[in-house]
């Protein structure tokens, strides 16, 4: 097996938890099946579970941690149940690209609001919250933008609940983010 | 110093006490014109020098272009003495793993290293240095130790070695080998930048989080790195729980007395 194939299933091992404990309950016969033959599913079978496990898991981490500074207050209202949706949502989603970390919380956002659509998180006004912040991160690298956002809660205020409009815009690549609450 | 934003107004205010700025280079691709902005600025007040963490230098299916295209502007732009990057991968199959994740130590390796930095150097002819990452996970396989391999690596293709003490320290904690052994091994003459910092440990394993202050030990290894080569720069790379300003220019000034000491700089 090349390079090339070995780190192909290295990031699998670091990225896919669900590939990762299959593996680790049997690596010899996972490994046939991911390509390898005798010898090479016999030398990736020395892989420590332990160490794979603790790296694959600081991946997720240090995700979390720049989602966390992206999205301050929602994290701050969710408390550990940030840390909760965040692991159940990483299993699903790789981000890529430079802008990844940011492509990462917005993307984290719309799981959020999808999980309080679907499942009821509180508070209540978390789905609100949560798109006040996203909408954030949308607008402010874009050189136009013109956003309107209704929301049910003062988000800009108390958090009471309210019909509240949030603005943005910012109307060339020069011109400063413009943003209010009506 | 490594340039981080929570620190920018002090550091400002402190300008005398640093003198020259790492930028992480990602930050900077792809820039909004705030960027561009906050670029120039610091570009006006301090050398910069762009430290890269995304070019997955050790990826057998090659480096990616467009990223390359848009770190050589970026570079060309800032026109530095050097720049960095790190010997590992971290992309492979379509997955972007989000970490510096390790090599095996194999000639094979070494092979696609100084392919991929051969390509690199034709699109940026500013020097690139080498950095050593740390690793949680010891791959099989191996055909020489991690001190072998980067002298191999650095000496094929050709770069200056950006010796990260802290990495180097980290891995002997967490894999139990000699530093001095370690040290015999490396090419002394073409270590040109040094990082520093200090990390925390979690359940028996030393992290390099960026996070603490440095400790006494990689002090020990500073002092001793700087006694044996005239280095040309060292950074300290705060990331997390930073501190106030004047404990990070407290950390830069005893850097600067270690060199001192040893008649590298004035």
């Amino acid at each position: 097996m090349g390079l090339k194939q070995t780190q192909q299933l290295l990031a699998q091992l670091y990225t896919n938890t669900e590939l990762r404990s299959r593996f680790f309950a049997n690596p010899q016969a996972v490994g046939l099946e991911m390509g390898l033959n005798d010898d090479e599913a016999r030398q990736f079978a020395e892989l420590s579970a332990a160490q794979v496990n603790v790296f694959a898991n600081s991946l997720i981490w240090k995700r979390l941690g720049e989602v966390r500074e992206m999205l301050p207050r929602t994290a701050k209202a969710l408390g550990k149940n940030f840390t909760t949706l965040f692991w159940r949502y990483a299993e699903t989603t790789i981000p890529q690209g430079v802008k990844k970390h940011r492509e990462d919380a917005i993307a984290f956002a719309d799981f959020i609001i999808n999980v309080a659509q679907t499942e009821g998180i509180e508070p209540v006004w978390i789905e609100d919250l949560v798109r006040y912040e996203q909408i954030w991160l949308l607008t402010y690298p874009q050189d136009r933008c013109y956003k309107i956002l209704r929301l049910r809660y003062a988000v800009h205020q108390d958090l009471s609940k309210k019909n509240v409009l949030a603005i943005w815009w910012r109307f060339g690549r020069r011109s400063p983010l413009h943003h209010f609450v009506l | 110093m490594g340039f981080r934003q929570p620190f920018k107004s002090d550091l400002f205010l402190n300008r005398q006490q640093v003198d020259f700025l790492e930028i992480v280079a990602e930050h900077y691709l792809q820039p909004s014109w705030q960027q561009q902005q906050e670029l120039e600025l610091l570009a006006s007040h301090f050398p910069l020098i762009p430290h890269a963490i995304n070019l997955s230098l050790g990826s057998a299916e090659g480096v990616d272009t467009d990223y390359l295209r848009q770190l050589a502007a970026l570079i060309k732009q800032l026109n530095p003495p050097w720049w960095s990057e790190h010997i590992c991968f971290t992309r492979a199959g379509g997955v972007d793993i989000g970490h510096l994740s390790p090599l095996p130590y194999t000639k094979e390796a070494v092979k696609v290293l100084c392919r991929n930095i051969a390509e690199v150097q034709r699109w940026i002819d500013v020097p690139l240095i080498l950095e050593n990452i740390t690793y949680m996970v010891t791959l099989p396989s191996a055909e020489m130790t991690e001190a072998q391999f980067l002298a191999e690596v650095v000496k094929n293709a050709d770069c200056g070695l950006l010796l990260d003490v802290t990495n180097l320290y980290i891995n002997a904690v967490n894999h139990g080998y000699d530093v001095q052994q370690f040290m015999q091994d490396l090419p002394w003459e073409r270590v040109v930048q040094l990082h520093f910092v200090g990390g925390h440990w979690h359940d028996g394993i030393l992290i390099d989080s960026h996070s603490q202050a440095t400790p006494p030990q990689i002090w020990e290894l500073i002092d001793e790195v700087v006694a044996r080569v005239a280095i040309k720069g060292i950074v300290l790379e705060r990331d997390e729980n930073i501190p106030e300003f004047a404990q990070l220019t407290a950390e830069l000034q005893q850097a600067r007395e270690i060199g001192r000491r040893h008649g590298r700089w004035g």
